[in-house]
């Protein structure tokens, strides 16, 4: 009995071990998830969060973009044209940090592909809740990101919204 | 010869009651039932009923912000969508879905004039519409996979609304409540 016992427990110990080495194996695709989670953490501030802290966000979102990165969000900046260039990302996300309430940014149903030339794409829906006590405004949006490896670190090259619906055009 | 005590009213082949109200009388059946419900939570909650909680206004009055529903996943396997249905719809996986009324059927035309739905030319009732913001939007044909969806709360402008057509393979099931 306690011969069983004791190879029941070391087979439960066997499995953690390979469950815990098969997620916390670093990979390719664990690191591009990190960066896209880093994102979203970066990118949600709290109600009393400082300008000081809210700067050195907006410059960590800034840096994991390529110095070329380009967004194509229109429906959700509410631009006509695409957004090019790291530096302009920055300018735009400094301008825009002390500016916001609470936001809370979650990103769901991470789907990592990668390519064989240090490329990878990314399909994503991005979640914000805002306003108070974050139970207000909630608003989701589905995105296809195309991810570059620069001197061993991935990078956002280019975002691009994915409606995944035919709108109607208003008049 | 021994003697027994029994005190009256206690029968000593029962358990005391502070273990029958954590785990049963009987731990074994007790174990299987928690194994059952389990499994059978899994397998409901997991690939039939989705659970959803309602977080944006685009469905009221019908379903209000943080109502708790479930959209039925087998729904569309024996039959298909139809004009009225409220369904779940995914974007990149099925974390996040919107929760929109199919108004336009495949093949259909579709369009807003003065905030009313005209379908091939028709008027269409829509009792559930308490708010109705002007809306003019030009004509919009549908495929023979795609679905016109819109919330039914219309007092919002036309531009912060998501709707338009969507395709079949978007839609993940109807609403159960």
């Amino acid at each position: 009995m306690r011969v069983t016992t004791a190879r029941v427990v070391g087979l439960i110990l066997v499995g953690l071990v390979a469950v815990g080495a098969w997620r916390w194996w670093p990979n390719e695709e664990k690191r591009v998830r990190r960066v896209i989670e880093g994102l979203a953490q970066d990118a949600s501030f709290t109600a009393g969060e400082g300008n000081i802290s809210r700067i050195a966000k907006a410059n960590a979102i800034a840096n994991r973009f390529t110095t070329d990165a380009e967004l194509h969000v229109d429906q959700v900046l509410r631009v006509e044209s695409a957004v090019r260039g790291r530096d302009t990302i920055q300018g735009m996300l400094m301008a825009a940090a002390p500016l916001m309430g609470a936001v809370q940014v979650d990103v769901h149903d991470v789907q990592v592909t990668l390519g064989g030339d240090d490329t990878a794409q990314v399909i994503m829906t991005a979640s914000a809740k805002t306003g108070g006590r974050l139970g207000g405004d909630f608003n989701a949006q589905e995105f296809e990101l195309r991810m570059r490896k620069v001197e061993g670190v991935w990078l956002i090259a280019r975002v691009e919204e994915v409606l995944g619906y035919r709108k109607p055009q208003i008049q | 010869m021994d003697r027994m005590t029994e005190s009256p009213g206690v029968d000593p082949a029962r358990p005391p009651l502070w273990r029958v109200l954590l785990v049963g009388s009987n731990i074994r059946v007790t174990l299987i039932r928690a194994g059952v419900l389990a499994m059978l939570s899994w397998g409901i909650f997991g690939y039939v009923l989705r659970p959803v909680r309602v977080a944006g206004i685009s469905m009221e009055p019908t379903y209000r912000l943080q109502q708790v529903n479930f959209v039925n996943r087998w729904s569309f396997r024996f039959r298909e969508p139809g004009r009225g249905d409220v369904v779940g719809v995914r974007m990149a996986g099925e974390s996040v879905l919107y929760l929109k009324r199919i108004i336009g059927l495949p093949g259909e035309r579709v369009r807003f004039v003065r905030g009313q739905v005209y379908i091939n030319d028709e008027p269409l009732d829509e009792p559930y519409v308490k708010h109705r913001a002007p809306w003019n939007e030009a004509e919009l044909e549908l495929g023979p996979d795609e679905y016109f969806l819109v919330g039914d709360n219309r007092g919002m402008a036309a531009r912060d609304h998501t709707h338009g057509a969507f395709s079949r393979g978007r839609l993940v099931g109807k609403v159960l409540l």
